[in-house]
This record gives C-alpha cells, structure tokens and sequence, in this order.
C-alpha cells in the first residue's frame, strides 16, 4: 500500500508531464488541422486531418533545404565540439596546468555573455572573411560558442575517472592519446552523451547567430520557421507542421543517448 | 636489482615526501615498504613506477637508469589498492592490453593469459567484465594482469586492503606461494606489520619521508633501529621505560634489569621490552611490583595491564606495563606482582635521540 503523501507526488508528477505534453500534443495536432479548422474562435476537437501543412512547408519554403542546412551545420558543430572538447576537458582535469581551475571558469564565463554582444562582431568578422551565410561561417560560431561549456561539462565527469586507471594504463604501456582513445572515451561514454545531447540541442534550436549570419543558402530550421510569420499573416499550420519536423530529430537523438545520459547525469549527482 | 640512490620527492606545494632515500633491492627480492600514513612509502613505489618524477636522486632498475624514464618502459608492473581495472574492458582483455600494446598478437596474448588465470584459478572469469566481479576475484584479475607481463618487478600498493580479512589472509598466503614459485622481485607498500612481517624477505620502515630500518623481519621486530620502528611494529605495542645506564647495565629505578647486551655508560636510556617478554613473579623478586589492573583475551593469548605500584613514572609511552601471557597462565586480577623482564630481549635507546643502543656508547 503507498502512503498518501507518495500518491500526491504521483499525481503531482503525472500533471507536471501532461503540463509539459500538453504544448507539443497541441502542436501536433495544429499540424495536422484543417486551416479553418485552425482559425475557428472556438477550439475544434473533431476534423479531417490533412497533410498540407507538411507539404506547404516543403513546397513554399523549402523546408528540405533548412532540413539538410540545419543536419549540416549542427551535426557537423557537434561532432567537432565533442573532439575538442574531450581533449581539452581531458588537459584540464588531469595535466598538471596551473591554474587549471581559473582556466576553466573563465573559459565558461565566456558563455556569460550575451548572444548579441558576440553576434554583431560575428557579423563584420565575417563580413570580411565572406562567410556570411555559409556553412563553415555557421559550424565556427557554433564550434565557438557551445565549446566553452561542453569543455566544462566534460571536465567534471573527466575528473571522476579514477586516476588510477589512467595509471594503470600508463604502466601498460599507452601513450597520452592512446589512453584517451582507449581508456577515457570508453569511460567517460555519460559523459559525452549528456554533453554531446547538450550540444546538439542548443545548436539545433539556436536563432540569434543563425539570424545574423544567414540569408539564403545556410539558413537553418527555426530561421526558415520564422519565416512563416510575415506582416500579414501566422500561418500557425505550416509552422506547426515545421515544429514537428524539427522536434523529431531531436527526439531521436535524446532517445539514442538517453541511456548514457540518465547514467551520465546521475554520475555526475553523485559526485 | 632496484637502486634508489638518494632519491628525493618534493611536490609542488613543498610538501617533502621522500627525503634522500638509498635502497638497494636485490634481484628476487620481497621488501615491503612499511610505514604509518603519510610516511612516503606510497610515493616511493610510485616513483619507481615512474608515476611520480622524482625532483633529485637517480633509480636504477637493472643497472639501467630509468629516473627519466616513461613508466611504460620501465618494465614493471603494479597492482594498485583499487585494482584500477579498465571497467569497459573483460578480465581477458584486462591482462592482455599490455601484452597487445607491446605488439604480441591477440592470439599469444590470450594464450598467455590463459596460463596465468590457471595459476591464479580465474580461468572462467576471463570473459566478464569488472562490474560483475567481486572484490576478491578483481584482485586476482588484477594480480593476473601484472603476472601476464613477466616484469623485471612487480610494485603493490596496499593490494589486500579493500578485501575483508579471510580474503585478505588467504590473498596474503596466494602471494607469498606465488613468490617462492617464481622469485620477480617485489616492491610492497602497507601498513599493515602483519602483512609486511609474514610476506617479505626484508622490511623497510618509514617515517616522515625518511627511511628508518632495512632488514628482515626478525630482526626489525627483535632489534628495532630506533624507538619509532619498536613502538610501530608490534601489537600490542613495546613498553617503554624510563631508565638509566649504569656500569653494571641498564637500571630502572635503580634495580638493575639485566645484561643489557652489555652496554655500558650513564645518563639516561629508554628501556623497550616487548610484552611477550614481559615476565611475573612474586612480589619483590622483580625489578618493579606491580598490580594486575586487567586483562583483555585475545586468541590463544591474554594481555595483562600492570600498574606500577609507589606511583612512579616508569612507563613512558603509557600508564602500565602490558604483559603478554598464555590464556591458562592463572591470572588475578587485582593481584600485586614482581615484573621482571627477558634479559636478552631487552633493547635500549638513547633517551634523547631514540636511537638504540649497542655495544658501548
């Protein structure tokens, strides 16, 4: 028998997720809605689903295009993130580097930084450079800005290895990057799901940079989806439809990783 | 043969804590590096592991000097106290990534671990991974893992603390076989005298990053170099007694206590008798009388507390002379009784430097 205060909590969690559910279940189901139906004053429970936003989104704003752009650039953005940031995270939480802990907080704080301040010199930098609206122009901005944080999320898991083990390597007879391939990125495999999902989540949903940067051909997801709003019209189907499709990927990885990433981040509760 | 000459350990924070030490360990050789927590033998195995970089002295490990040498080329192998298994690898693939690494085929290698987990009986657990095993058979994993390679030295550090004490006991017997079979020279860390006592050819006791004695264990437990290693080894500990030289031998309280080994002088000694070699009389027959105050049985022996009667001070490391008696040697409690002490097995320290005192002085 659970005691009562342990059923409140189940309710309480149960309404907590249908708090959170309830937004993506409406975008779902606007998606999929008839425009009128959409557009009703009161809200309309029973309709004909239909397909056209998914095609509206494909044929009117070439929704395939940002697609691939945004798969390009953030997958791209994370898997180099992932490579630096397992090195560095790796020099900062075992090498003997003085100051390694300053280190380490400064390189985070630059995240503290607002997004517009780094954004407009992004802008003239590349302006220059002609990277503006190019894919190389995007993976750098995202390399740059998600690497402080993977660099200190990944430390802190880094430096629960035992360093016996790398020891113990060393003993065995493995180099520095031997040991990180062989020993640390199978150890730390939480770690660099929690961090890689981080990441990946981050770029795939960022807005400010992707505005300033591209125009045409690197335009990512959710700035083709803005593209939706115009001065006359919202056109709630089509973006619905566009939210969907930006949500699946993302759902996907989670799921992949979920697995390392509820061990990862108890790991890291433990500490 | 391992040579630390005048190896010294400084950390970054100033902390010293290996300070000139010299030790020659010979070829086959099973030394134990003893010591309270703190005291430098930890950091003196991983120096010659290589772990550590020693900030002066040089190692030498077969005439070949290796202070700057990687660990990974030094040719020896350790066993940690954790064990400090690769957890995402099997038992198998555990003992065989030196052998790999080193450029043995994946075949060889696994035969060669096949022969060392039939030595150690761990054939079956060749194919888990650490998770699944307990402590006892990842120590062995462990031991298999640094026996796969043949080294020139196997280095342990406290490898049989983390077990429970029958595993600990039958681990302890496992290495002393293994040992005798095959004579690799071993370095071992502990601070358990027990296990330093029973597994080494010769004992080296620590204190303070300073080597205090080398030798072998009967000699460290009968002949202790200085007050710190008699006080160290043994349990119960060794009394010590405020006495004086004299030239009929050692005194306390103007009685003499025996031969003392024929030392002769003045001026104060510290007189330590182990409390097997404490022995009882009567009242007045002893140097001292004293009074049982209580026992504690232990095994196949029963430890006696003896307060010294007038009240003097004579124990100078506690308030009575522990005696260590048969458990069917009839005991009162409350009793007064003659101490009197094992001539032979008594040693003498200088008063003030602790040193022990031999012939002369």
């Amino acid at each position: 028998m659970r005691s009562p205060l342990r059923r409140a909590f189940d309710v309480a969690a149960v309404f907590i997720v249908a708090l959170y559910l309830a937004p993506i279940y409406w975008v779902v189901l606007t998606s999929i809605k008839p425009t009128i139906a959409i557009n009703s004053a009161k809200p309309v429970w029973s309709f004909e689903p239909t397909w056209e936003h998914y095609r509206e989104a494909f044929v009117r704003f070439e929704f395939d295009r940002a697609l691939l752009n945004s798969a390009i650039i953030v997958l791209s953005a994370t898997f180099i993130t992932m490579v630096l940031a397992l090195f560095s995270s790796y020099a900062l939480a075992r090498m003997k580097i003085k100051g390694a802990d300053f280190m380490s907080l400064t390189i985070l704080s630059l995240r503290f930084m607002p997004g517009v301040v780094i954004a407009m010199p992004f802008f003239l930098m590349f302006q220059r450079l002609d990277m503006i609206d190019t894919h190389v122009g995007m993976i750098i901005i995202y390399v740059g800005f998600g690497l402080p944080f993977a660099v200190w999320l990944l430390r802190g898991f880094m430096m629960d290895i035992p360093r016996d083990v790398e020891e113990a390597a060393r003993l065995d007879g493995l180099g520095w990057i031997s040991i990180i391939w062989r020993i640390i990125l199978p150890m730390s495999g939480p770690g660099i799901a929690v961090t890689a999902i981080f990441t990946f989540v981050f770029d795939w949903n960022e807005f400010l940079f992707a505005l300033y940067i591209t125009q045409a051909t690197a335009v990512t997801l959710p700035i083709q989806i803005s593209k939706m709003i115009d001065l006359y019209n919202v056109l709630w189907g089509t973006i619905s439809g566009a939210v969907v499709m930006q949500l699946v990927p993302m759902v996907i990885v989670v799921f992949l990783l979920q697995r390392h990433m509820i061990r990862g981040l108890a790991l890291g509760a433990v500490k | 043969m391992i040579v630390l000459e005048k190896l010294h350990k400084t950390y970054g924070d100033g902390t010293e804590a290996v300070k000139s030490i010299d030790l020659e360990i010979k070829r086959g050789e099973f030394i134990t590096l003893l010591g309270p927590s703190g005291c430098g033998k930890t950091t003196t195995l991983r120096l010659i592991a290589g772990l550590e970089e020693a900030t002066g002295g040089k190692i030498w490990i077969n005439e070949r000097d290796v202070t700057n040498v990687d660990p990974g080329d030094r040719d020896v192998a350790m066993v940690f106290q954790s064990y400090a298994l690769y957890p995402h690898m099997t038992a198998l693939e555990n003992m065989t990534l030196n052998l790999t690494v080193r450029g043995m085929s994946k075949g060889d290698a696994a035969k060669r671990a096949q022969e060392v987990a039939k030595i150690l009986g761990i054939q079956e657990l060749l194919d888990k991974k650490p998770g699944k095993l307990s402590g006892g058979q990842r120590q062995r994993i462990a031991l298999g893992r640094a026996m796969v390679r043949s080294p020139v030295c196997y280095l342990m550090d406290e490898p049989l603390s983390n077990l429970d004490l029958k595993l600990r006991e039958q681990m302890r017997t496992e290495l002393k076989r293994l040992h005798q079979r095959d004579r690799v020279t071993t370095v071992y860390v502990t601070h358990d005298q027990a296990e330093a006592l029973i597994l080494s050819d010769r004992v080296v006791v620590m204190d303070k990053g300073i080597v205090q004695q080398v030798a072998d264990p009967v000699q460290i437990y009968e002949r202790p170099a200085n007050e710190f290693v008699a006080d160290f080894i043994g349990s119960p500990s060794i009394n010590f007694m405020v006495g004086e030289l004299t030239d009929q031998g050692p005194c306390i309280v103007g009685k003499p206590v025996g031969n003392g080994n024929g030392v002769r002088g003045s001026g104060g000694v510290t007189i330590g008798v182990r409390p097997e070699d404490v022995l009882f009389a009567a009242p007045g027959s002893g140097v001292f009388d004293g009074r049982i105050e209580f026992t504690e049985p232990y095994g196949g022996v029963v430890y006696a507390f003896v307060a010294v009667e007038g009240d003097r001070k004579v124990i100078k490391n506690r308030d009575y002379v522990v005696a260590s008696l048969d458990l069917h040697q009839p005991i009162t409690i409350g009793a007064s009784v003659g101490v009197s002490f094992r001539e032979q097995r008594i040693n003498l320290f200088d008063a003030n430097t602790g040193q022990a005192l031999s012939n002369g002085r």
